[in-house]
C-alpha cells in the first residue's frame, strides 16, 4: 500500500471519528438547550419548512380527496347528525346567554376583570407530529407576524399547545400531548386544580389532583390560568377514564387533524421569558392545600 | 500535448461524488415525505421510516454511494423536522452504516428473507437507540404503542420499498448503459 493511500485512510478514519463524536455530542448539546443551538435549529426549520410544504402537497391532496369521498359516502347520516346537533346547539345558545348575563352580573359584584389582551392570529400547520419522541407542529407564521415564545395555540375546540420556538417565517408549537407539556388545569364541575401531562400518545394523564377530588368520566378539563402564560377557561379535554387512581384525559382538539390553528398573540407582558425553559411554562401547582386554593386568584394567576 | 506526472493526472470523469450527493438529497427528501405522511391521521405520531428503508437498501447494494455523512445528514433532517432529540437519529444512522459495512457481504449471499429479518433488527436497533437516548436525557419514557406501530409499519413497507428501489435502480442502469 502506498504512503498516500495510507494517509488517506488515516484521514478518513479521523473524519469518521470526528463525525461520530460530533453526532453524539449534538444530543447532549441539544438537550442543554443553548440559545445559539436553538436559534440554529429554528433557522434550519425555517429553511426546511417550505420544502416540506412542497413535498407534502400531494400527500395533503390525497388526504383531502379521501376526506371528500368519506364525506360523500356519509352525507345522509351526516345530515341527520347535523340537524340533531343544530337543535342541541340552539338549546345551548339559550343556556349560554342566560349564563353570560349571570356571569356579567357576578363579575360586576366581584370586581374581577376578564383579561382581553390577546389577539388571535390564524396560522396553517405545515407539519404534524411524525415521530414517537416529540409532539410538535410547525406553523407557517413567525416573528414577522408578532408571534412570541409562550403564545398559546388554540382551535375552536380548545387548547392545542404553546409556541416554544419562533423563526422569522415559522414557529414551532409544543402540543399538549408532548411528554414535556404539563398544563395547570381545573375540573369544570368542581374547580379542583390539577396538571395534565402528555406522554407522546393520544391521551393525557391528569395528576396532582387533591385526594378529595372525584373526577367523573366525561367531565370537562379547562386551563386554570395559573402562572399567567395560558388564559384561563380554555378547554383542554374531557376525562376519559378513571381507574386505580389514574385519570386519563382525551384532548378536546382532534390533534391528528390540525390544518389551521389560532395563535393568541400578546398577553405575555410581565412574564419573564428571557431565561424561561420549557418546564417553567408548566409549573406544577403547590402541594400544600392552602397555596393550592384559587380563592383570591384572578385569571392571570395573581393573588388579589 | 499530453502532460504526465504527479500534477497532471487525468480528470476523473467517472466520479462517485454526483451520485453520493444525489443519495443525500433523495434521503433528505424522503425524510421530508415522512413529515408529510404525518399529516395523515393514520400515521399521526408514528410515520414509517422511509429514509431508513432507502438508506438500508442503498448501503446494501450501492455502498460506494453512501458516506457516513449521508446517514448523518438524513438523520439530522429528520431530527430537525420532527423536533426529536437533536442528533438522535443521525447517530443511529451512522451506527447503522458502520454495521452494514460488516454485514453486507453475508447479506448479499443470502435471500430476501435474510435481508428482511436483518432490516427488522435494524429498525428495532434504530428506534431502541433513540428510545434509550431520549429516556436517559429526559428521564421519561414515552408511550410505547406509537413506537411499536412505527416499527411495524416500517417493516411492512420494506418489501414494497425494496422492490420499488430495485426497479428504479435497474431502470437507471439501463439508461446509463444506453447513453
Amino acid at each position: 500500500m502506498r504512503a498516500s493511500e495510507k494517509a488517506k485512510i488515516r484521514q478518513r478514519r479521523i473524519a469518521h471519528t470526528l463525525l461520530v463524536v460530533f453526532s453524539f455530542s449534538l444530543m447532549f448539546l441539544g438537550k442543554a438547550d443553548f440559545s445559539a443551538l436553538r436559534h440554529a435549529r429554528m433557522g434550519a426549520s425555517d429553511f426546511i419548512a417550505p420544502f416540506v410544504d412542497l413535498v407534502s402537497a400531494p400527500i395533503r391532496g390525497i388526504e383531502t380527496m379521501a376526506q371528500g369521498i368519506r364525506t360523500v359516502a356519509s352525507l345522509r347520516a351526516e345530515n341527520v347528525r347535523l340537524q340533531a346537533e343544530n337543535s342541541m346547539l340552539k338549546r345551548w345558545r339559550r343556556r349560554a346567554e342566560i349564563l353570560e348575563s349571570e356571569n356579567r352580573q357576578l363579575r360586576s359584584v366581584a370586581g374581577a376583570v376578564s383579561p382581553d389582551r390577546r389577539r388571535p392570529l390564524t396560522a396553517r400547520a405545515v407539519t404534524a407530529p411524525g415521530g414517537a419522541f416529540a409532539h410538535t407542529v410547525l406553523v407557517a407564521n413567525g416573528s414577522e407576524e408578532g408571534i412570541e415564545v409562550g403564545n398559546p395555540v388554540v382551535t375552536a375546540d380548545g387548547l392545542v399547545g404553546l409556541v416554544v420556538d419562533v423563526g422569522v417565517t415559522h414557529a414551532r408549537v409544543l402540543m399538549i400531548s408532548d411528554i414535556n407539556a404539563q398544563i395547570p388545569v381545573i375540573l369544570s364541575s368542581s374547580s379542583w386544580p390539577g396538571v395534565t401531562v402528555g406522554n407522546n400518545g393520544p391521551h393525557l394523564s391528569l395528576r396532582f389532583l387533591p385526594d378529595e377530588a372525584a373526577p367523573k368520566v366525561g367531565e370537562l378539563v379547562l386551563t386554570s390560568g395559573h402562572g399567567g402564560v395560558l388564559p384561563a377557561g380554555v378547554p383542554v379535554g374531557r376525562v376519559d377514564l378513571v381507574q386505580d387512581g389514574k385519570i386519563r384525559v382525551r384532548p378536546a382538539v382532534d390533534l391528528r387533524n390540525l390544518s389551521y390553528v389560532s395563535i393568541l398573540v400578546g398577553g405575555t407582558e410581565g412574564i419573564d421569558r428571557a431565561d424561561l425553559e420549557l418546564g417553567d411554562y408548566y409549573t406544577p401547582l403547590p402541594e400544600t392545600v392552602e397555596e393550592r386554593l384559587f380563592e383570591g386568584v384572578n385569571a392571570v394567576g395573581e393573588r388579589q | 500535448m499530453i502532460r504526465s506526472g504527479r500534477f497532471f493526472q487525468q480528470a476523473e470523469l467517472e466520479s462517485d461524488w454526483p451520485f453520493q450527493f444525489l443519495v443525500i438529497i433523495v434521503g433528505m427528501v424522503l425524510a421530508m415525505v415522512e413529515g408529510g405522511l404525518a399529516l395523515w391521521p393514520v400515521f399521526y405520531g408514528a410515520t414509517p421510516m422511509l429514509s431508513l428503508i432507502f438508506l438500508y437498501w442503498i448501503a446494501l447494494h450501492h455502498e460506494k454511494y453512501v458516506l457516513l455523512v449521508t446517514g448523518f445528514l438524513i438523520g439530522l433532517t429528520s431530527d430537525i423536522l420532527f423536533s426529536d432529540l437533536l442528533g438522535g437519529r443521525a447517530t443511529a444512522y451512522i451506527i447503522l452504516l458502520f454495521a452494514m459495512n460488516w454485514r453486507r457481504q453475508k447479506l448479499l449471499q443470502g435471500d430476501f428473507r435474510d435481508i428482511w429479518v436483518e432490516f427488522a433488527v435494524v429498525v428495532f436497533g434504530v428506534v431502541l437507540f433513540q428510545l434509550v437516548a431520549f429516556s436517559a436525557l429526559n428521564l421519561a419514557i414515552p408511550a410505547v404503542t406509537p413506537v411499536l406501530f412505527q416499527i411495524g409499519v416500517t417493516m411492512i413497507l420494506f418489501p414494497i420499498g425494496y422492490v420499488i428501489l430495485s426497479a428504479l435502480s435497474f431502470a437507471f442502469n439501463r439508461i446509463r448503459v444506453s447513453t
